[in-house]
């Protein structure tokens, strides 16, 4: 995460920010979280199908693991 | 708290190892799940789903919380700190954003690979179809946005953007004057 070996001189860059105001890369990454997460929001108020549900297998098809597994009798 | 220049190296040299492994072992289960995804053999496809569970489970997972753990202890044991640099906290959000997603992710996983293996080969491609599409369909958005997010933080590592949060400025303008302080003091001192 932090490398404590880079030069004195990439420190002193931090340093030399000008003010503690917000620097533009930080607003601009903000922004993209921000659209990413309502986008997110978004699919899941839409109901798309999304984690263990996505894996389960449809419904009312009766087509599911057990089934697979215990062989039916057939006359 | 900072650390002793020795241990600094060898904190460092664990966390590139833990980050640097993390990155190779997510490209390792996307080759996995390309496998699964182009081959029409069962076997094959099951056993790229059991090699993804066992990588994820067992490489990827440990690989994430001991990058994360050796991250923020490098962060805390260096001058840099975890909140004084808009680009180390950047890199602490995403790495326990990408850390939280893996852990909500790798049970689903396993279910599928319970399925996978709780179905014969032949019950697999006879009565199983819906488990083979499901096996075939891969794995590929979780792991490709996880690779995307790691390589990103290793962008931001390497380039460390420039930008002090407030508390950064504040740290660092009480320690200018503790130092302009015991310069002062020092010259007085002197005759």
């Amino acid at each position: 995460l932090a490398d404590p070996t880079s030069s004195e001189t990439e420190h002193d860059g931090a340093k030399q920010a000008p003010g503690p105001g917000m620097p533009r890369w930080v607003k601009i990454s903000l922004v993209i979280a921000i659209l990413v997460v309502l986008a997110f929001v978004v699919t899941w108020l839409l109901g798309v199908q999304h984690g263990p549900s996505l894996h389960e297998p449809p419904q009312g098809s009766g087509d599911n693991v057990s089934s697979i597994e215990q062989p039916v009798d057939r006359p | 708290v900072t650390m002793p220049p020795a241990l600094r190296k060898f904190a460092l040299a664990t966390h590139l190892a833990f980050s640097v492994g993390w990155i190779g072992a997510v490209i390792a289960y996307l080759a996995l799940s390309l496998a699964a995804m182009t081959s029409r053999e069962t076997q094959m496809v099951r056993a790229a789903w059991i090699g993804m569970e066992l990588t994820g489970w067992y490489v990827i997972v440990p690989l994430a919380l001991a990058s994360w753990l050796t991250g923020l202890l490098m962060a805390l044991g260096t001058k840099w700190g975890l909140f004084r640099h808009y680009w180390v906290l950047f890199s602490f959000v995403l790495t326990t954003f990408a850390t939280v997603i893996l852990l909500l992710h790798m049970p689903d996983v396993s279910v599928l690979v319970d399925m996978a293996r709780e179905t014969e080969g032949a019950a697999l491609d006879s009565g199983g179809e819906h488990v083979l599409s499901r096996l075939s369909q891969g794995d590929l958005l979780h792991p490709g946005l996880g690779l995307a997010v790691l390589l990103l933080i290793q962008v931001l590592n390497v380039y460390k953007p420039r930008g002090m949060t407030r508390y950064g400025w504040r740290k660092e303008h009480e320690q200018r004057r503790a130092l302009q302080r015991s310069k002062q003091g020092r010259t007085v001192l002197q005759p």
